[in-house]
């Protein structure tokens, strides 16, 4: 399948289809992929993965993960400036304890959603290695990924950020914050554009 | 609290904000008692960096008393007197653990704004625009201190604010500026600019064992101390060109290294001036690199450039043939605070360096506003203002 061009990182750069092979769903629907350095052994690493209520902790389009059994959880997922709630079961379908853990939403799901995470240590204390490959059809389909980015929540930054953030709690426990700071009066053009100005 | 804000380019107010309080694990709340105004404020002052907004806090040179800590900060109490380094650092990342910590990877909270300029992101640093996190700064009554249990040094009480005060930024600065260079039995070092990170450079290369050191400015006062109190030989580059007295100096080969203490709004007398000028006005460059330049073309072969001063963006005309064709070797960056703090309180404890000596103006949080204008323009002998609160 045809991919929009996202220019906003680096690593942003999708590899072939189902490049790691681990997960065969993968080759379907539109796909992401993400790639993070962590300080930390990988096995401490796919350990606070593998509790998968820690996600939405991470990955903050997920308002929340409840666990069924070992392999089966049921994900909430918030899209779209949080106007569309979409929910799902998910069912793991191969774990191998401090290397990879993939999983699939089961058969019959609004959203058929894949994914695959690795954990690859390096040597000589330069960390692991955390990649990320996700795939998603989309309630919506194509559209909702190019509406999506139309309201800046290109999915693709959005998986960066959420490495991001598991590298921020496992590296140091804490996301750093300035919300709730004090500041002077804002000016005209920051009330209007709270966000940052790219100058 | 009182505090000092960023209004817009060349306009700095004080506003009455709310007191800052704990927002995550491993923040500290300090009472300053001491914050003094940085040539990098002048930066901000001066409009050349991006993504500052109108009410943020200024300041990153402060120093003052624990008055709450987080349940994640073990090596603070209340009431522990504390100097607060400039760059926020967490203490386990890749760079922190080799020693890095102004390129911290965890402190930046807008990482991705700060990668869309730069690649990567360096650190947080307090109240120096958004791209660098956007934490409001230490000019004012009270600050937020995240990683508290990474950044402050504790201090003994009973010695003056004013020789502990500058290990918050420009003595470290200056010292890794001199460190940088690779001192060697013998060596001459050329430092351009005479504000205190000059200053503090030509001091610290002394300490690290250089045979000669030549400081270049314009401002008499400035070039009085770095001739009194430091002990340099002084270029008023107003008065001779510079690259023929360097030469004049060193017999012909060059300093074996150059320190350009000036930064991205360097001043100059010649043509490449008024080029910048009129580019930075048109905001076709970022940044004025006079000193930048000069000093990669003043510098032997072979030598080291070392680069305290600060840069933001796209500079013009740097001549890096030279660098290239001379073999040089350049260091650069914002300091790496958690690296010198100790080690140069020791140095003030001992009696080695008293850094007080920078301070000219002891004024009040009410009126840094006029100090920011006096300080871009260098007007009644400023060296460095320090509030007191
Ligand atoms: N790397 C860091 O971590 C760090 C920390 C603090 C400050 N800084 C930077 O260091 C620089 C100096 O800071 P400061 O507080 O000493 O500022 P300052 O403005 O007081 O000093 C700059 C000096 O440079 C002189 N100057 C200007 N153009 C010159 C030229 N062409 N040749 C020689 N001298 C020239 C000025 O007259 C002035 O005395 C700034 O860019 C500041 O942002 C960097
Ligand atoms: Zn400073
Ligand atoms: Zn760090």
């Amino acid at each position: 399948m045809e991919r929009i061009d996202d220019k906003s990182s680096a690593i942003d750069v999708a590899p072939p289809a189902g490049r790691t092979g681990i997960h065969p769903d993968l080759d379907e629907g539109i796909r992401h992929e993400a790639a993070i350095v962590i300080m930390r052994p990988a096995d401490e690493v796919y350990q606070f993965w593998r509790q998968l209520e820690n996600l939405p902790r991470f990955m903050w389009r997920l308002e929340n993960i409840s666990v069924n059994s070992d392999t089966l959880s049921h994900w909430t997922y918030k899209a779209l400036k949080d106007t569309v709630r979409v929910e799902w079961d998910s069912v793991i379908v191969q774990d191998e304890p401090g290397k990879s853990l993939s999983w699939k939403s089961v058969d019959g799901s609004t959203v058929s959603h894949a994914g695959t995470v690795t954990f690859e240590e390096q040597p000589f204390q330069r960390g692991t290695i955390v990649r990320i490959e996700l795939s998603y059809n989309p309630p919506g389909g194509r559209l909702t990924d190019f509406v999506q980015r139309v309201l800046g929540e290109s999915p693709q930054t959005m998986l960066k950020e959420d490495l991001r953030r598991l590298r921020w709690l496992m590296e140091t426990g804490v996301v750093p914050t300035t919300e709730g700071q004090p500041h002077g009066e804002r000016g005209i053009t920051d009330a209007l554009n709270p966000a940052l100005h790219h100058h | 609290m009182r505090a000092v804000t960023w209004q817009g380019t060349r306009k700095v107010g004080v506003e009455t904000v709310p007191d800052p309080k704990i927002l995550s694990d491993r923040d500290a709340i300090i009472r300053i008692t001491s914050t003094a105004i940085c040539g990098s404020d002048l930066h901000l002052y001066g409009g050349f960096i991006p993504t500052m907004e109108k009410g943020d806090i200024l300041g990153h040179e402060f120093m003052g008393e624990v008055m709450e800590v987080a349940p994640g900060v073990k090596n603070l109490h209340v009431g522990d007197r504390v100097v607060v380094p400039f760059t926020l650092s967490c203490g386990s990342c890749f760079h922190c653990r080799s020693k890095e910590f102004s390129l911290c990877d965890n402190t930046n909270p807008n990482a991705s704004v700060a990668e869309k300029f730069y690649g990567f992101s360096p650190a947080g640093l307090f109240g120096y625009s958004h791209m660098m996190g956007g934490y409001a700064g230490g000019q004012a009554e009270y600050v937020r201190v995240p990683y508290a249990d990474v950044g402050p040094l504790k201090v003994p009480k009973g010695i003056d604010d004013d020789k502990l005060l500058f290990l918050s930024d420009i003595f470290p600065t200056g010292y890794m500026a001199a460190e940088n260079c690779d001192i060697k039995q013998g060596d001459t070092i050329a430092v351009w600019g005479c504000g205190p990170v000059g200053l503090f450079a030509i001091q610290s290369a002394y300490l690290l064992g250089a045979e000669r050191v030549i400081a270049i400015d314009r401002i008499p006062e400035r070039l009085r101390l770095a001739e009194d109190v430091c002990g340099a030989e002084i270029i008023n580059y107003e008065e001779l060109a510079v690259l023929d007295e360097l030469q004049r100096l060193t017999g012909g080969r060059g300093p074996d290294a150059c320190i350009d203490a000036v930064g991205l709004e360097g001043h100059g007398t010649g043509v490449m001036y008024a080029y910048d000028k009129a580019k930075t006005n048109l905001m076709m460059e970022t940044d004025r690199p006079i000193a930048l330049r000069e000093a990669i073309q003043a510098c032997r072969k072979g030598g080291t450039l070392s680069i305290p001063g600060v840069y933001g963006g796209l500079l013009d005309k740097i001549p890096f043939g030279a660098a290239f064709n001379k073999g040089m070797t350049l260091k650069m960056g914002q300091t790496h605070m958690q690296k010198y703090m100790k080690p140069l309180l020791d140095l003030i404890l001992q009696g080695e360096i008293d850094p007080s000596f920078v301070v000219s103006h002891r004024i009040s949080l009410d009126e840094a506003p006029e100090a920011y204008e006096k300080w871009q323009k260098k007007e009644d002998y400023c060296t460095k203002f320090v509030i007191k609160n």
